[in-house]
């Protein structure tokens, strides 16, 4: 029996974020977490018929991707979906290429999605929509996840993080290639 | 040399400083004594049910006293850290024993009550916050988030500061040990919140209660001051969203009682209770929305007696009260004398009272007074438990521990927006900087202890507890090693320091060259006035 099991200390915070995954890419090739081993991946949670907040934080993470010129090349963009059953790779694709050119889009199985909501503690619950009785919502964590080279978590935007703090933030961590500004 | 040789310095008048009043005192004294009985030794804290599950739970006494201690430190005894703070750790180290989170073993399981759609029971687990159980978590995290704001202290924060142990003896396996500061449990707390989508983290498993998840809040807060942060400003913001689109009142007009996860539904309150003492925190951050509300929340709650007397109807007839109220007809003889009173109601009630500083405060405090045996034990003033409910007269007499230890200590202790000034008013570094009383001996109570930043004055009263020896030893500080200061001794002139060189003294009091301030003995039979003039000399 281990002597120290689960609790953290102050300077070992494994209480955050991040994990391994096995997904589909909008181009139907199988990736995982390795596949962007190297780069630092942005990750945003959503899903394509989302109304509000996806195409909000979708273009405002272009916008700030077109801004960091450069270092933008260390940044792998991508687009994780938590509504697996209509976004199909193919759907993904379409969305992501009329829109967010920058994105790569994620789907998967439902087993898959779910468990990699849950390494990086996303919620998304399925929801009636009000506007559309044969359809639903998903409403979901509006956060951008930053996971560096290592595939370690180096920290997170909320939806109230405004496009300069991203941007700056964003140029820190990337700029030093270090996890930390 | 006598007093007059000292000069002809005129005593400042302190006049307007107000003191403790004897039965805030003995609240103190009473939670003092509570937190100083030897670990394991829970004397007058005892509850009915064993397995520290219910509302008046251990987690709930030391978390409650402690807060107590921080209103009546920050509003009441400002300059007096050493009242505090070694009683302050005592509850905190209280909380991480065993004995008051080793339910939680047993109650992650979960089980049908808090779950109908469960199959089987879970695995449990005895690590008790990394997940689901901020009816715990979220106190500890106040707790210790509320010390180091008070005492400028981040003690709590150091790897390992909050450490919980399970080692039953006849196991004969290693101890585990789960390991935490103030920062890793507030990011358990902080990515279980994000989890749920900003309603809030379980208590029991299953089941998010809005009154639990207020704690959390204040634990983001003051940690927030130690390090920069802006989490609170997100998690409640968050929070207020996630509500605002799930709708946060029952149809009384309460918070509901609890959201089922899994169910996405509703659990009725059982009373007021949950949503007095969730507002009482709540109005921390959310103080319009409380205010706005709360007195029509306790429409049909509170019942007026005869001298201005004030209770609670039990919730099995507050639907008739109100009934009663709203078409003009008499109230007062709507009664249920069989209503086991299961909720610390009278005592979540006081609280919201004391934040909202509401004049009916007062009714409840007089009714507490003459029915609910206010009891004095070693200087300490407590209600004791009464299981029963009504006296022969019909008048409520029931009191849990939580109410008696901790919650009417809270409300006398408290002002209005009490809480609220804590949260959005705290301490800073220029607050440390002032003169206070950092150390005192034993046996000695303060009843005044404030530094009066515009006069420069450092107003103390003490006073000797009953049967101790009178001589007593305090340390003031910071004060710089080349301070000038004069100290008067009940309006007399006893000390005068220039340069940090004692130039004349009487001998009543001996000052003595600390580290970072000024020790002074003396020998006090009686309440004792001392006052510290700076940089006037």
């Amino acid at each position: 029996m281990s002597d120290c099991r689960i609790g953290h200390s102050a300077n070992e915070p494994a209480t955050q974020p991040g994990g391994t995954f096995e997904l589909v890419d909008h181009h139907g090739c199988n990736v995982s977490d390795r596949s962007y081993r190297g780069q630092f991946m942005l990750l945003f949670f959503g899903f394509t018929h989302c109304r509000a907040i996806c195409p909000a934080a979708l273009s405002r993470l272009s916008r700030v991707i077109d801004r960091l010129g450069a270092v933008a090349s260390r940044l792998r963009p991508l687009y994780v979906t938590v509504d697996p059953e209509r976004d199909t790779p193919e759907v993904m694709k379409a969305f992501i290429e009329r829109s967010y050119p920058r994105f790569t889009g994620l789907t998967g199985s439902r087993e898959n999605i779910d468990h990699v909501k849950s390494v990086y503690r996303v919620f998304a619950r399925r929801a009636a929509d009000p506007d559309d009785p044969r359809g639903y919502q998903m409403p979901h964590t509006a956060f951008t996840y930053l996971i560096g080279p290592d595939g370690r978590y180096v920290t997170h935007f909320t939806d109230a993080a405004g496009e300069d703090e991203i941007v700056h933030q964003l140029v820190s961590y990337l700029g030093s290639g270090c996890s930390s500004p | 040399m006598s007093v007059s040789e000292l000069g002809h310095s005129t005593a400042p008048d302190v006049s307007r400083f107000p003191f403790l009043d004897p039965l805030q005192l003995g609240h103190l004294r009473h939670i003092e004594n509570l937190a100083a009985q030897p670990d394991g030794e829970w004397s007058k804290m005892g509850i009915p049910d064993p397995g520290q599950e219910w509302l008046d739970s251990y987690r709930y006494q030391l978390a409650q006293m402690a807060y107590a201690l921080g209103l009546a430190h920050y509003h009441r005894l400002p300059a007096a850290p050493a009242v505090f703070r070694e009683t302050f750790d005592h509850l905190i180290r209280k909380m991480l024993r065993r004995d008051v989170w080793g339910y939680w073993k047993d109650t992650s399981q979960a089980g049908p009550y808090v779950n109908p759609d469960l199959k089987e029971l879970r695995k449990g687990w005895i690590d008790p916050v990394v997940r689901e159980n901020i009816m715990y978590s979220g106190h500890l995290s106040a707790m210790v988030g509320m010390h180091s704001m008070l005492f400028d202290d981040d003690a709590y924060d150091q790897p390992g500061a909050l450490t919980f142990v399970h080692n039953p003896i006849f196991w004969g396996m290693k101890p585990e040990k789960f390991e935490y500061s103030r920062s890793s449990l507030n990011e358990v707390i902080y990515w279980q919140m994000v989890e749920n989508g900003w309603l809030g983290v379980a208590c029991e498993p299953n089941c998010v209660f809005i009154v639990c998840n207020q704690f959390p809040m204040l634990g983001f807060r003051f940690d927030d001051l130690r390090k920069g942060g802006s989490v609170a400003e997100e998690a409640t913001r968050s929070y207020r969203s996630a509500w605002d689109k799930k709708g946060i009142f029952s149809s009384e007009g309460w918070f509901h009682g609890w959201w089922r996860v899994e169910q996405d539904d509703f659990v009725p309150p059982k009373s007021v209770g949950w949503t007095a003492w969730g507002g009482a925190v709540m109005n921390t951050w959310n103080r319009d929305f409380v205010r706005g509300i709360y007195r029509d929340q306790l429409r049909g709650v509170l019942k007026y007696g005869s001298d201005g007397l004030i209770s609670l109807y039990p919730n099995s007839v507050v639907s008739r009260v109100r009934e009663a109220m709203a078409s003009g007809h008499p109230v007062n003889e709507i009664e249920d004398r069989t209503y086991p009173w299961p909720m610390p109601d009278f005592g979540y009630v006081a609280m919201l009272l004391s934040e909202m500083g509401d004049a009916d405060l007062q009714g409840i405090f007089d009714h507490a007074d003459r029915f609910m045996s206010p009891t004095w034990s070693d200087g300490g003033l407590y209600y004791p438990r009464n299981d029963q409910s009504y006296d022969a007269d019909g008048n409520l007499v029931r009191m849990d521990r939580l109410t008696g230890n901790a919650m009417l200590a809270y409300a006398r202790l408290n002002v209005s927006d009490g809480l609220w000034a804590m949260y959005n008013k705290p301490w800073t570094s220029d607050h440390f900087a002032d003169p206070a009383l950092q150390r005192i001996s034993a046996a000695v109570d303060v009843t005044r202890a404030i530094f009066d930043r515009d006069t420069r004055l450092l107003v103390l009263t003490l006073q000797p507890r009953g049967d101790r020896p009178p001589e007593v030893s305090v340390d003031i500080g910071p004060v710089e090693p080349d301070a000038s200061w004069r100290l008067f001794r009940d309006g007399a002139l006893v000390v005068t320091a220039r340069r940090g060189e004692t130039i004349e003294s009487t001998g009543e009091v001996r000052p003595v060259a600390r580290n970072g301030g000024v020790g002074l003995e003396l020998c006090i039979e009686k309440a004792t006035t001392l006052v510290m003039a700076f940089d006037d000399v």
